[in-house]
């Protein structure tokens, strides 16, 4: 069931098995897990309930009633950076872009060999992505609704012999409305308020919205439960108390939210990591003026990609801003402004992400658990790259005919012709030249590792101070993973609810039983060598 | 004193919001409803520093223009932003563009506008709701 404030009447103390905290990537689909493998399982989200009807194409609404502060996160530091966090049901999953990819390889590799997490074996991880894959109708972007933005950027990527193409996406008959970071209005994107929150609900979870946590409750280093308190319609905390009593406390709050709620109740701090090792993908843009319309923001926004320049760590992924979001990205006030927007129909856009080699952030704590404090330095070697990725997409913008190209750096906002590239490459970009930059992927903040000494959490999810305590969410990420994340986080989230489930089995049933995840792995293998056996 | 700023917002809307006259007019007290909202739901941090903007434009004013920003006719306060967005120290360039952003979300925001700019917003919102996806 799904219970809003208004539906309880006083304080609630109750008995689970399983509380999860927060229904984002990480924590969906270890409710829907557990649910459907017989536990009685509470998530309690911060965020409110929205169905699709309520998703309404206005972008500037959505802020306050989807984001965390309405959009207004901020990592401080020079250049600042917006970081945008989704509270609601389905976390920022429900606000987020939809694509999907799998952890490359050379990440992988340094998980094993730099982390000691060894045990998270590429084989395995490629049968839980498979299975996510399957479950949330992941397929390429269709060129038909990928929009006309996106294809004149592929199109002048090829011309200048850049590889690139249609991303994964975990839409279902997608119509390419163009909003998918404002909510789905048709319910083709399968966040998780669409699908592993139904499923779990459907499988007997009791879900709490505009409920925080903020006590975890732990006697003789266990948990043992949480406390929380409902909130009001702008977010306040006036309502009544929440108390889940349970055999495992599963947090799954974000990668700014967990570690500030462990600082906060003074746990698993022991290793001296929580909060640290913030890293969060920071990302440029480019406004591009071409000769035709571009339809924007019709099409999907993030369908299109050029990865010519994976292997330095610069991603080149689409995005499309509706008019509002437009009118805040430009580098321009006054009248300046108002004739860019006037020109928005030919205006076309795209993105850039860095995955980081020598920045460095952390979470740490603020006035309350609720406003941490994050911090975020660019390193330079980083800086360079993100100028790079800015170069990189005005010269494809002109290879596809654009007369002008905006950017963010001060004293380039207006690059004319390909010429101002080579003045712009040669620059040595400050610190305090750069501005309106964003990033989408914190991760890292209660980091996975063989070793107490240095990470928060075991490879099981289980954290190493705490018994029964678990994080599942991108907070337990090692290190940045250079393509979106959400695919990890929850495989990441279904092998820990399969240990899980091995815990809470653990009393009741003989030790050669391996739990839901291992038998659930052996199907599918049986199943996979069983196809290509059957292959010709 | 939050009900101070926000009558001093209100009387900022039609300084921060330019536009082309093709657009549809803009509503002051819609967008400066909008902007008390967007605040509010903000961080505490964020409402602080957008309140410290207001008193900083004000005495930017008075200290080049020698009067209220208020007081000064359209084209003359069009101006006065002008020289802040085109400095170059940041903290300058920084108030209007903080100031403006809420207003530039309420005014761009509006269905007409939106549909004016070529996103039919209005028939893509009935489109949406006859065509659910079911998993
Ligand atoms: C605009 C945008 C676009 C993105 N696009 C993509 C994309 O296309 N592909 C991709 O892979 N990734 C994308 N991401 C990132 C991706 O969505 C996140 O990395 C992922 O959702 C992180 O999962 P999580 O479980 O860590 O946190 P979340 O999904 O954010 O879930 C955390 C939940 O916990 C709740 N919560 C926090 N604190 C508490 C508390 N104390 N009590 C109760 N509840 C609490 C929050 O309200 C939230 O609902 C995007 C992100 C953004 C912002
Ligand atoms: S493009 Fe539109 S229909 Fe497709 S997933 Fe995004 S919001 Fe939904």
């Amino acid at each position: 069931m799904i219970i809003r404030p208004e539906e309880v009447s006083g304080d609630i103390r109750r008995e689970a098995d399983v509380v999860v905290v927060g229904s984002g990537a990480g924590g969906a689909p270890v409710a829907k897990e557990l649910a459907e493998a017989g536990y009685r399982v509470v998530v309690v989200e911060e965020g409110a309930w929205f169905r699709r009807e309520d998703f309404d194409f206005r972008p500037s609404h959505a802020l306050m009633r989807l984001y965390r502060d309405a959009g207004q996160t901020v990592a401080l530091g020079l250049p600042m950076v917006v970081l945008p966090q989704g509270m609601t049901v389905g976390g920022t999953t429900t606000v987020n872009s939809g694509t999907c990819l799998r952890v490359p390889r050379h990440v992988l590799k340094r998980w094993h060999m730099e982390y000691g997490l060894r045990d998270i074996t590429e084989e395995e991880l490629n049968l839980l992505y498979a299975a996510l894959e399957e479950y949330l109708f992941v397929k390429r972007a269709d060129p038909e609704v990928a929009g006309r933005n996106a294809l004149l950027f592929l199109e002048g990527a090829r011309k200048l012999g850049y590889s690139g193409g249609f991303l994964p996406r975990n839409a279902k008959d997608c119509e390419g409305y163009g909003v998918c970071p404002y909510g789905c209005p048709s319910g083709a994107k399968q966040s998780a308020n669409v699908s592993w929150i139904p499923d779990a609900v459907k499988a007997g979870a009791d879900v709490y919205t505009r409920c925080r946590a903020e006590k975890v409750l732990v006697r003789g280093g266990k948990a043992m439960g949480i406390r929380g308190r409902f909130l009001d319609q702008r977010g306040k905390r006036k309502g009544y108390r929440l108390e889940v009593w349970a055999r495992v406390v599963v947090l799954a709050a974000g990668a700014l939210q967990t570690p500030s709620l462990l600082i906060h109740n003074r746990i698993c701090l022991s290793s001296g990591r929580v909060g640290e090792n913030l890293s969060v993908h920071p990302c440029g843009g480019t406004v591009a003026l071409l000769n035709e319309k571009t339809g924007n923001p019709k099409g999907i926004p993030q369908s299109t990609y050029v990865d010519e320049f994976a292997p330095e760590g610069i991603m080149l992924e689409g995005v499309t801003l509706p008019p509002p979001v437009m009118s805040v990205s430009l580098p321009w006030g006054g009248r300046r402004h108002a004739e860019a927007m006037r020109l928005y129909p030919y205006c076309g856009t795209f993105g850039s992400m860095i995955s980081e080699h020598d920045s460095w952030g952390r979470v740490a704590a603020g006035p309350s658990a609720r406003q941490p404090l994050v911090f975020y330095r660019f390193g330079p070697a980083d800086l360079e790259r993100l100028k790079r990725s800015l170069v990189l997409m005005a010269e494809i913008w002109f290879a596809a005919g654009a007369r002008r190209v905006y950017t963010p750096i001060a004293g380039y906002k207006e690059l004319t012709s390909p010429r101002d590239l080579y003045r712009l490459s040669r620059h040595r970009l400050r610190r305090g030249e750069i501005y309106g930059l964003s990033a989408y992927h914190p991760m890292g903040t209660c980091c996975m590792g063989g070793d107490p000494e240095w990470s928060v959490v075991r490879s099981t999810g289980e954290t190493w101070e705490v018994e029964n305590l678990y994080i599942s969410d991108a907070s337990v990420l090692p290190t940045s993973l250079g393509v979106n994340p959400q695919l990890t986080v929850m495989a990441l989230a279904l092998r820990t609810a399969g240990f899980i489930d091995e815990r809470l089995r653990r009393p009741r049933v003989p030790p050669e039983r391996t739990g839901r995840l291992a038998e659930w792995l052996e199907r599918r293998r049986s199943a996979e060598s069983g196809r290509s056996r059957a292959a010709p | 004193m939050r009900e101070y700023f926000f009558r001093r917002m209100k009387r900022l809307v039609p300084v921060l919001l330019i536009t082309c006259h093709e657009l549809p007019a803009a509503d002051p007290d819609e967008v400066a409803d909008f902007c008390r909202d967007f605040i509010y739901h903000g961080t505490p941090a964020f409402r602080a520093v957008y309140f410290a903007m207001i008193l900083l434009l004000q005495a930017l004013c008075r200290l080049r223009r020698r009067r209220s920003i208020y007081a000064l006719r359209p084209p003359e306060a069009e101006e006065f932003l002008e020289s802040l967005y085109s400095s170059r120290v940041l903290l300058l360039s920084s108030v209007p563009t903080l100031l403006s952003m809420p207003v530039h979300l309420a005014y761009y925001g509006r269905d007409e506008v939106q549909e004016a700019l070529g996103f039919e917003v209005g028939a893509l919102r009935e489109e949406a709701l006859k065509r659910e996806v079911t998993r």
